[in-house]
């Protein structure tokens, strides 16, 4: 039976053998949502792509905040697209743009 | 269908490169759709940090809004081929390379994908797995800007050497 943790990727980042990322490092490069993996740890999660747009979604288990949710999609998106949708974007999941672009193509013919 | 893996070895990240910049030869992985309406998945990106001191890199993964012109042939020790030896051949395979007549460009878009990979590539590795995932990072085509996706380091990264490949899987 599906459900939403069916289909999901995988992402491991392994600083076991390396000094790792700082905090300072994520910060000073507008990184504060990316996992920072520090030395000597490993982080391993599942990720979902964004329905509406591709990017990763990243099913950390430390998140205590909303994970965007797509209801006419009925998928996880990405934390940007979730602030388009608020903002009142028009709803185009990445299959339709994808599509659109292919049947225009066709018609150019 | 079949899938295929896009290896470079061993190149350099360099210190990185802006959204809507041209990249620099040898410092990036692209690959390009083999026909206007063929279409491709990312299905795994991995890659391993080979310096020899503390070098925070910031990879991403990004579609390019300037594709690859002439693109040149890779050359050893970088490859691309199926994966499975029984795998069905594409009369146009996608396109791979590192460096091109004009080089790749990565958008700037806020409405493109990217997959950022934050990693320090003295010791460190990242793997990134989408197999059973739905919606993978399609390519379309060979135009700007769905018919190209590029591995190439952001602002902010130390110079490092990586190992990297990419699988993909043409429909």
């Amino acid at each position: 039976m599906a459900s939403k943790f069916s289909q999901q990727g995988e992402i491991l980042i392994d600083h076991r053998n390396s000094p790792g990322i700082t905090p300072e490092f994520m910060r000073a490069n507008g990184l504060e949502g990316a996992p920072c993996v520090g030395a000597g740890q490993v982080f391993e999660a599942a990720i979902k792509n964004c329905k509406h747009c591709g990017a990763d979604v990243i099913m950390n288990p430390l998140r205590s905040r909303d994970r965007e949710w797509c209801f006419f999609c009925d998928a996880y998106i990405c934390d940007r697209c979730g602030l388009m949708r608020k903002l009142g974007a028009a709803h185009k999941p990445l299959g339709a743009l994808l599509e659109e672009i292919f049947t225009r193509y066709q018609r150019s013919f | 269908m079949s899938t295929s893996v896009f290896a470079v070895p061993t190149f350099t990240s360099g210190t990185g490169t802006a959204d809507n910049a041209s990249l620099t030869t040898l410092q990036y992985m692209a690959i390009q759709g083999g026909t206007s309406t063929q279409v491709n998945f990312i299905e795994e990106v991995y890659i391993g940090g080979q310096a020899g001191s503390s070098a925070p890199v910031i990879m991403l993964l990004g579609r390019d809004s300037t594709v690859m012109a002439n693109p040149t042939t890779l050359v050893t020790p970088n490859t691309a081929g199926l994966t499975n030896p029984s795998g069905a051949v594409v009369t146009a395979p996608a396109v791979c390379a590192v460096t091109a007549t004009t080089q790749a460009i990565r958008s700037n878009s806020i409405t493109l994908a990217k997959k950022s990979f934050v990693f320090n590539a003295f010791g460190g590795i990242v793997k990134a797995s989408y197999q059973n995932t739905q919606d993978r990072m399609g390519i379309l085509g060979n135009t700007a800007s769905l018919g190209e996706v590029s591995l190439s380091a952001f602002t902010g990264s130390t110079s490092a050497s990586l190992g990297a490949h990419m699988i993909w899987e043409t429909m």
